[in-house]
């Protein structure tokens, strides 16, 4: 390799040319793209940067951020804001009844330590550095105000008035407990929405984990019914007072676990199913007493209807109780609480929906099991319709006019043609007028179900896992469909106040889509996961 | 081999005829901004950015003169992780996203140089002002043109840096080749990031993505020319 060094006496060669092509190299250097290239590295991400489980209220959704710790609310017309909750981060939220605020499960952690200086968790010693919980109440992208509410409480319920939430410990199998100090695992909280009294706890047994309630002449809700291991609880909601306690077993040895519980029409009576039990319990909340009805066998299934005028042109209020393995349900008389004839079928059911004058009766459970049973429960007139494949979820259309189900594959059967269908997702389209069903063969596993009625008529929109598309079913011609292009591929369906759906989407910096049914536009609101995607982890000292 | 060509190049023209060292320079760089920010690893596993780029230096007075320097690096990341909570998650054959972190650095400052008697050897400290400009750039489609979700925040802090070099530079010619090393610390402001799509509750302000900031070990090296 040779070097030309040109000598000292050498002309003083074009230097002012060279000095200038010298000091416009960096103009050359910032003028490179650097984008188009493969990545660097392959990253891996502590925590998913948003919950497709979304919350609707009002006409808005409002997501969590794992990654960021921030909540944000996206309304239908595109607009993203986040909410905020006085730095804590937001870790589960049910919207009220009402549908006018969101109730926020929130933590932060902070140091007890005394020392001013320390400002991140690293610094916090150990055993100072607590985490602390509360109940945000957020209206539109305010925290309006808070409740202080035990760690291990992690579920709501509501009064059907909307004026009292119920904190209760919501547990599954290897969940994480945080003790401070002690906890009370029988221990529900109320917590007056309405601000009338101030929130307060009550124990109510062992593993409290149905809670029902009873509606006053005026049509408020005054007594809470809270079923726990083996005893029955009743609290009065204006004093917050236990009014009586049903023990469900007369031996302190015996253990029972309630499997279902409903509550009469009159909200007179709560009747109870015990698990691995055929002992109905009817408990009567005005007499404080308690009668046991014997069935044939331990009900799987427990729901309210009413026979239509059916004694002297009165409608009658019941009970419908499906058996597991018994293919009858029985029809209790929710006035004399006596059992009437039952109502036969030929296979056994799981789940009942019922309409003001009929049920419909199918069974998720077994996959030999494909009826679907629309019985008039004014003339106990059975129609039988038989499925494709075993029904994996059942929905009723608005006017209830139509049942459709989503199929699960099943192990193919030997004819060529039942095995291709019965391999794959499918989808039943019910005509419950015209007595007519049709199972048709989906592209892939249904992962969202929504039903909308425009024009009169009824429409099935099935999002389906991988495909950027949604499929709408016109129902009275259900072979016929169309597709609605979306913007990625889809995760779930769901339908605000306004009746408009949304559709959360496979996208990492976060896609929630607004599909107006009326007219069958799609708007897209995306890129709302980036706030606090870069923050760092600190103490707050509130 | 070829460095030690280099080298024994050097070392010749180090024997010969001595005359002044060239006041001005340009060189071309590499270097390392150390980060030692856990926002950074979002982008790239290693906690500093290297980046390469063109150093100006003119003589101003003495031993001391005025140097000037920029780099630039894009580092990037691809996440194949299911970066959503959900029930159920499509599989995925494309990356969930690709995150990209351009750093550019400009500095400007002085430098005081010290020679090493005759030698082509000098050793000099540089003290830099730095204004450093960060663009982050999101895409969780990438390999559609026309993603809705690309996103693009640039913020910029002030900075400096503060570092002692060794220089080579034989005295031959009025154009020198010259090479250097340099070690010392960087130190940044915070960079804030904004994404003007989402506003702060209550505001119009756009929605804080967070911070992040380039401070710990400093290294430079360069070959270039003296004139």
């Amino acid at each position: 390799m040779k070097t030309h060094i040109p000598s000292p006496s050498a002309p003083v060669l074009e230097s002012t040319m060279l000095r200038r092509a010298l000091f416009a190299l960096p103009l050359f250097a910032a003028a490179c793209d650097p984008y188009a290239r493969p990545a660097d590295f392959y990253g891996t991400a502590d925590k998913p940067l948003w919950d497709s489980n979304v919350v609707t209220v009002g006409d808005a959704v409002y997501a969590r951020l794992p990654a960021g710790e921030r909540l944000v609310r996206i309304q239908s017309d595109g607009t993203l804001s986040t909410v905020d909750l006085a730095g804590a981060s937001p870790d589960r939220m049910v919207a009220t009844p009402d549908g006018e605020a969101l109730l926020v499960f929130a933590s932060w952690q902070a140091c007890e330590d005394a020392d001013n200086t320390i400002e991140s968790p690293d610094e916090c010693p150990e055993d100072d550095l607590v985490t602390r919980r509360e109940l945000a109440r957020v209206v539109g992208d305010k925290r309006l105000d808070a409740f202080n509410v035990p760690a291990h409480l992690n579920a709501l319920t509501f009064t059907e008035d909307g004026r009292t939430a119920v904190a209760y410990l919501d547990y599954t199998e290897q969940m994480a407990i945080e003790v401070d100090g002690l906890i009370d695992l029988g221990e529900v909280m109320f917590l007056p929405l309405d601000g009338a009294s101030p929130a307060r706890s009550v124990s109510v047994g062992f593993s409290p984990e149905k809670i029902l309630f009873s509606t006053d002449s005026a049509g408020l809700n005054d007594k809470a019914v809270i079923f726990s291991r083996s005893e029955v609880v009743v609290v009065e909601l204006g004093t917050l007072d236990v009014v009586v306690t049903y023990p469900l077993v007369l031996d302190a040895d015996q253990v029972v676990d309630p499997a279902d519980a409903v509550l009469t029409e009159d909200g007179r009576v709560a009747l109870v199913t015990i698990q691995g039990s055929s002992d109905l319990y009817e408990l009567d909340l005005e007499k404080h007493s308690i009668d046991l009805e014997e069935l044939d066998d331990s009900p799987v299934a427990m729901v309210n209807a009413t026979l239509p005028e059916f004694d002297d042109g009165d409608d009658l209020p019941v009970t419908l109780i499906a058996y597991a393995r018994k293919a009858e349900v029985e029809v209790l008389d929710q006035n004399a609480l006596e059992l009437r004839e039952p109502l036969l079928l030929e296979e056994p059911v799981s789940d009942i929906l019922a309409t003001p004058d009929a049920a419909v009766m199918y069974n998720r459970n077994s996959d030999s099991v494909k009826d679907v049973y629309h019985i008039n429960l004014g003339s106990y007139a059975i129609t039988e319709y038989r499925v494709a494949n075993p029904i994996d979820e059942l929905r009723l259309s608005p006017e209830q006019a139509y049942a459709v189900a989503t199929l699960r594959p099943e192990i193919a059967s030997n004819n060529a043609l039942d095995a291709y269908q019965d391999s794959r997702w499918g989808l039943a389209v019910i005509d419950l007028l015209n007595q007519e069903e049709t199972s048709l063969v989906l592209e892939a596993e249904p992962i969202g179900l929504a039903l909308v009625e425009r024009d009169e008529a009824t429409y099935a929109l099935v999002l389906m896992q991988g495909l950027e598309h949604l499929i709408q079913v016109n129902l009275a011609e259900p072979t016929f469909f169309s597709e609605v292009e979306l913007a990625a591929p889809p995760l779930g369906i769901g339908q605000l106040a306004s009746g408009q759906f949304y559709v959360t989407h496979d996208a990492a910096l976060g896609l929630v889509s607004f599909l107006d049914p009326s007219t069958g536009d799609l708007t897209a609101a995306g890129g709302f996961a980036t706030p606090g995607l870069f923050h760092e982890s600190t103490l707050l000292n509130r | 081999m070829s460095s030690l060509l280099l080298i024994a190049a050097f070392s010749a023209l180090s024997t010969a005829e001595a005359s002044e060292r060239g006041k001005n320079a340009v060189h071309l760089v590499y270097g390392s901004y150390a980060s030692n920010d856990a926002a950074f690893e979002f982008y790239s596993p290693n906690p500093s950015i290297g980046a390469a780029g063109i150093r100006g230096e003119r003589a101003l007075r003495g031993p001391v003169s005025l140097v000037s320097t920029y780099t630039r690096r894009t580092v990037s990341s691809e996440y194949y992780d299911d970066l959503i909570l959900a029930d159920q998650m499509p599989e995925r054959e494309e990356a969930a996203l690709v995150a990209a972190f351009t750093g550019q650095q400009f500095t400007v400052g002085p430098k005081l140089q010290l020679d090493l008697g005759k030698s082509a050897f000098s050793t000099y400290v540089v003290g830099q002002g730095l204004a450093f400009v960060g663009t982050s750039r999101l895409d969780d489609a990438p390999d559609e043109d026309d993603n809705l979700n690309q996103l693009k925040a640039r913020s910029w802090a002030p900075g400096f840096i503060a570092a002692g070099g060794l220089e080579y530079s034989p005295r031959v010619g009025p154009i020198q080749l010259s090479t250097f090393v340099e070690l010392g610390y960087n130190w940044t402001a915070q960079m804030g990031f904004e994404d003007d799509s989402v506003r702060e509750s209550g505001t119009n302000a756009p929605a804080d993505m967070g911070d992040l900031a380039f401070r710990g070990f400093y290294m430079q090296m360069g070959l270039g020319v003296r004139f």
